[in-house]
């Protein structure tokens, strides 16, 4: 089974499972959108290390996560990743290198390259995996400077689903904004310290936050 | 053995020893220029190495981050602000991911100091001269400590960088050039503790930073009234000395705290409400700055407390009358001594 087809089945699962009330927490789940992750994931290392956004279930799971402890977390157990204490938007598995995720959008990025800096020299890359809405902040760019001046092994990773909770990118771009597509290129440039930004659309199937299914209806049934 | 250093050498020592261990950094704008952050950093990228002692882009909100993400896996960075609002861009890190990371995420921790500097008088203006201890005060999960002897700033920043968890170390630009005895090698000053900065009987005047040189000076003053003020250096600001506090207040029956915060909502109110629920101390005055600083000289003079004003309180608490601080219209009173010459 493919990570996609995985993680897919994961969090359908949990789709169908929120309507029960017992995960008491918000849910981003990345049902459409799980490529990305899936594929920079499965060109990292196992020793790599990853951080990612309030959408992180496909990230998580992509790395190797604890799927027990993601679901114990969501039901606010003391077995859950964080032991109930961060929810679904702060999943972290240490053992499977999935160190963080911030829901506060753009806020990992920088964290994310402060682990890269404590990182440099050890041969390991740090992948960050944010939304595209995180572009318009400008902790985005500052990082993007701080990666680039430091020449870090930071990969940043956009999940471009061209919505920020449900305002569509016409309404929040003023200008063009690119990334490269190649995964393989990007990985191993970011190993050199000099990662291109990566980025792909994606199909946000999901409402932002919450369970229902607002493309890809076929799925839910 | 002890030596006398002034403020700005004692942090540079205590930086000095603490970048002796491989999982130091030390970085902020103007860490490795000439001047070397008021000489609190000068050279030290020299003696370090510039991979761990850098200067920076005016990325604060970023490189906020960019110290949680280096304290998180093990390293222990140490972020500066030559003055204090320049942290605020970096506050979103702090409050919302710094604080909390040892919270969210068990296991983790993120031990990492940020250095901010109060400016005052030589025209700093509005924003140049907050003090914003108490928003940081405010946040569980932050430590926050205000040294005012040298030998506090060097065992201040040592223990703060020791300490495991996210601390505020805040100095006041008119200690920079003070004076004192300062031990030599590696010791801490115990985080959470107050100093009798003067012991007397009949009031506590609890102050913090800057203040508890005014403070001293006032009890100076109020000694010739026959009033014997003991002076508490407070030194931690979150945790705060209830004991040492309570202990005092208890034996003289007044308590004035002289904050360099704003006095509506500042640590003064906390202190206060804490021994006022405690029924420790019946009368409680508290002084504090009651809005923006202009930055003209003598506009800026009257909005500050000085010994003066400190005293004159005091007075009021004790039914005696105010003595007028005698200054003349060339006093400007923005300099910490004559030996200051600005720029900044």
């Amino acid at each position: 089974m493919t990570s996609v087809q995985k993680i897919r089945d994961i969090e359908l699962a949990i789709a169908g499972e929120y309507a029960l009330q017992r995960m008491r927490c918000p849910i981003h789940l990345s049902v459409g959108s799980e490529s990305l992750a899936a594929d920079v994931c499965a060109a990292l290392d196992p020793t790599d290390l990853v951080l990612a956004h309030h959408r992180c279930h496909a990230a998580y799971i992509a790395k190797g996560g604890s799927v027990q402890a993601l679901k114990d977390e969501l039901h606010g157990l003391p077995t859950g990743c964080t032991e109930g204490r961060g929810g679904s938007m702060h999943l972290s598995d240490m053992g499977a290198g999935f160190l963080a995720a911030i829901p506060v959008v753009g806020a990992v990025l920088p964290i994310a390259a402060g682990v890269a800096m404590a990182e440099k020299g050890t041969g390991k890359l740090v992948a960050v995996f944010v939304g595209d809405a995180a572009m318009e902040t400008g902790v985005f760019w500052e990082t993007v400077n701080l990666m680039r001046l430091y020449q870090l092994p930071l990969l940043i990773c956009i999940e471009d689903n061209a919505l920020s909770v449900d305002t569509p990118a016409s309404e929040r771009r003023g200008m063009t904004l690119g990334y490269s597509t190649d995964v393989i290129a990007a990985v191993a440039a970011a190993r050199k310290g000099v990662a291109p930004l990566l980025g792909r659309q994606m199909q946000r199937a999901c409402e932002h936050c919450g369970p229902r299914l607002e493309w890809l209806p076929a799925l839910a049934e | 053995m002890t030596r006398v250093l002034s403020y700005a050498d004692a942090i540079r020592e205590a930086h000095d020893l603490l970048l002796h261990d491989e999982r130091s950094y030390l970085f902020g704008l103007g860490v490795t220029d000439p001047k070397g952050i008021f000489g609190t950093t000068k050279d030290l990228h020299l003696k370090h190495g510039r991979e761990r002692v850098f200067d920076v882009p005016v990325s604060e909100h970023a490189l906020t981050g960019l110290a949680l993400g280096l304290a998180i896996r093990g390293k222990r960075p140490i972020l500066t602000h030559q003055r204090m609002e320049f942290g605020l861009l970096g506050f979103e890190q702090t409050l919302n991911q710094a604080a909390k990371w040892s919270f969210m995420f068990p296991g983790q921790s993120a031990p990492m100091v940020i250095r901010q500097i109060i400016g005052r008088g030589w025209g700093n203006g509005p924003q140049h001269t907050q003090a914003l201890h108490h928003l940081y005060a405010s946040i569980p999960g932050l430590t926050v400590v205000m040294p005012t002897t040298p030998e506090d700033a060097k065992g201040l920043l040592i223990a703060a960088a020791d300490h495991g968890s996210p601390v505020i170390y805040i100095e006041h630009r008119w200690l920079h050039g003070t004076t004192g005895e300062v031990p030599e090698g590696r010791y801490s000053t115990p985080i959470g503790e107050a100093r009798i900065a003067r012991a007397g009987k009949d009031v506590t005047i609890v102050a913090v930073s800057y203040m508890v040189l005014e403070a001293l000076r006032a009890a100076d003053a109020l000694a010739e009234d026959g009033i014997r003020a003991e002076v508490i250096d407070l030194r931690s600001i979150r945790p705060w000395d209830e004991k040492t506090v309570a202990r005092s207040a208890r034996k003289t029956g007044n308590l004035l705290i002289a904050d360099l915060g704003p006095r509506e909502f500042g640590i003064g109110a906390e202190i206060a409400a804490t021994m006022s629920e405690n029924s420790i101390v019946g009368r409680i005055r508290r002084l504090g700055v009651n809005g923006p600083i202009p930055s003209a000289p003598l506009l800026a003079r009257d909005a500050y407390y000085r010994a003066a004003g400190i005293a004159n309180e005091v007075r009021q608490m004790f039914g005696l009358a105010s003595v007028p601080e005698a200054l003349g219209p060339t006093d400007f009173c923005d300099q910490p001594d004559p030996s200051f010459t600005g720029p900044f």
